[in-house]
């Protein structure tokens, strides 16, 4: 085979015309600005969940058309942004990480059942899409959620739980409905050459694809949970004076208020997970030859 | 399927389609890449100030923040939030109002992220609904914790503080002379339960 890198990066260098790039990615971020000022219209909040169009539409750009089109929506987001004076570049971070993590899954789970292309026509692809999406919006708010805990703007958690469900809840609802039509606004020839198939000699890992899906679901577990029980276990000492733990002789946990190693609640300890865990699963990708190692049909390491 | 043990690993060799599997050499790198960023964080945070912005302007559209802030935490019995909170913040110094904008601004961001507009232009509903989902309601408030807890501490609470330590809002708990207020001469012509019913000489002929 001609492939010499597969998986993620192979899907970074997809085959696309410049001219087709540029258009895929401006469409992307113009509409990704217009779904940011409609967004108000098409924002459900139910308690701290804000369930909303954005994760869909980057996610529905990252299965349909590809990671440029991801780009192309990620510049959108910034740009509007950036005109109204914000710079979310955490969020930006996690959008990106979603639309690409959506396509990297499905390719993976879908193309072993030949899910060639992504649309919800059946029931297997219904789920293969939900697995996808839970996983990809799951990651992604994690990265997000820890990248908040580490730059000292939101804790771990909650974030972690609310952005995460309102992530997965906003993909999986708006995502599903947009793949169920999508195939039939896009069917025409001049939308054609904009869409791109997944090819199961890329993204088809073998019998491999299970084992490193669920492992990615163990990594990504227990990141959630550590790094909350983490988290849990430094808002309840910060929120208890020190001299109530002295005086019932509870002097060491004083030190997880004291500065030195563990002043700034934990964030340290949140930095060395989130990197532990990042390094993990980018080895068991290597391992598994999906990033960095050969083609399928080629000589492994 | 080729056992090969270089290095004392496990490592097993996958070109014929076997097992794949993380090494003790993937995860003690991955241990090392984790505390590596971590020594590197804390000899970060020990330059950092806990990701404060700086310089931040309390501008017409931050007190109406502010204003909208109260609009939703302030008791429903409170008239004229707009005229006390913008008079409230004019007493505050150059260098209070500078980390009380930068907390406002805080909020703004977490709003338009979440919701896609200023704090300012949200219903009261959903804007109650984005301080309940930034955590003010129940996180701790302190000057230099993260998001929620500056914004409770310098938003909510200087709110709250505000308008609690004023004649207006401690009439609302039956403190009619607040510290730092006049009055206390006609308090003491009260009775300690009819607020601001009248001089003393009326509660005595009720009685």
């Amino acid at each position: 085979m001609e492939e010499t890198i597969s998986g993620l990066l192979d899907q970074a260098v997809s085959p696309l015309s410049r001219s087709g790039a540029v258009f895929v990615a401006a469409g992307a971020a113009l509409v990704t600005a217009g779904t940011l000022h409609a967004r108000q219209l098409l924002t459900v909040g139910v308690g701290p969940l804000v369930i909303g169009p954005v994760p869909a539409v980057i996610a529905l750009a990252g299965l349909l058309f590809g990671p440029v089109a991801v780009v192309g929506s990620i510049v959108g987001y910034l740009g509007d942004q950036a005109l109204q004076g914000f710079f979310p570049l955490w969020a930006a971070a996690g959008y990106l990480a979603l639309g690409l993590l959506v396509r990297f899954f499905w390719g993976s789970l879908g193309t072993r059942a030949n899910l060639t292309r992504p649309q919800l026509t059946s029931m297997s692809q219904l789920w293969t899409f939900v697995l996808a999406a839970t996983l990809a919006s799951l990651s992604a708010a994690t990265l997000v959620a820890w990248g908040y805990e580490v730059t000292g703007r939101f804790p771990f958690f909650p974030t972690v739980l609310s952005d995460g469900l309102a992530q997965t809840l906003s993909v999986v609802i708006g995502g599903g409905v947009g793949l169920a039509v999508a195939p039939r606004l896009l069917g025409k020839d001049r939308w054609q050459s904009a869409v791109q198939p997944f090819d199961s000699r890329r993204h088809y890992r073998g019998d491999h694809t299970p084992s490193w899906i669920a492992l990615t679901g163990v990594f990504l577990f227990a990141w959630v949970t550590i790094g909350s029980v983490t988290s849990i276990w430094f808002q309840i000492v910060e929120l208890v004076p020190p001299f109530h733990l002295r005086l019932r002789g509870l002097d060491p946990l004083v030190l997880f208020k004291a500065s030195g190693p563990f002043s700034g609640g934990g964030t340290t300890l949140q930095l060395g997970l989130g990197v532990t865990v990042m390094s993990l699963w980018f080895f068991s990708l290597r391992r598994w030859n999906i990033v960095g190692g050969r083609d399928q049909g080629g000589d492994d390491d | 399927m080729t056992k090969t043990d270089t290095e004392g690993t496990n490592e097993l060799d996958d070109s014929k389609g076997g097992h794949m599997r993380l090494t003790r050499r993937d995860a003690v790198l991955s241990l090392f890449a984790g505390s590596g960023a971590s020594v590197v964080g804390l000899a970060w945070s020990s330059f950092g100030d806990g990701g404060t912005i700086d310089g931040a302007t309390m501008t017409d559209v931050r007190v109406g923040t502010l204003v909208a802030v109260a609009d939703v935490i302030y008791p429903s019995e409170v008239s004229g939030i707009e005229e006390f909170v913008t008079g409230y913040v004019d007493t505050f110094s150059d260098s209070r109002r500078e980390t009380v904008a930068s907390a406002v601004v805080e909020l703004d961001d977490y709003a338009r992220r979440t919701r896609g507009e200023r704090f300012l232009a949200l219903s009261v509903a959903n804007r109650d609904s984005v301080l309940r989902a930034i955590g003010v309601d129940r996180t701790g408030s302190s000057p230099d914790g993260s998001v929620p807890e500056r914004v409770r501490y310098y938003v909510v609470n200087q709110l709250l503080y505000g308008l609690y330590t004023s004649p207006t809002g401690s009439g609302l708990l039956g403190i009619q002379n607040p510290i730092g207020h006049p009055g206390g001469y006609e308090s003491y012509q009260n009775s300690p339960t009819a607020g601001s019913a009248g001089p003393i000489e009326e509660f005595d002929s009720d009685e």
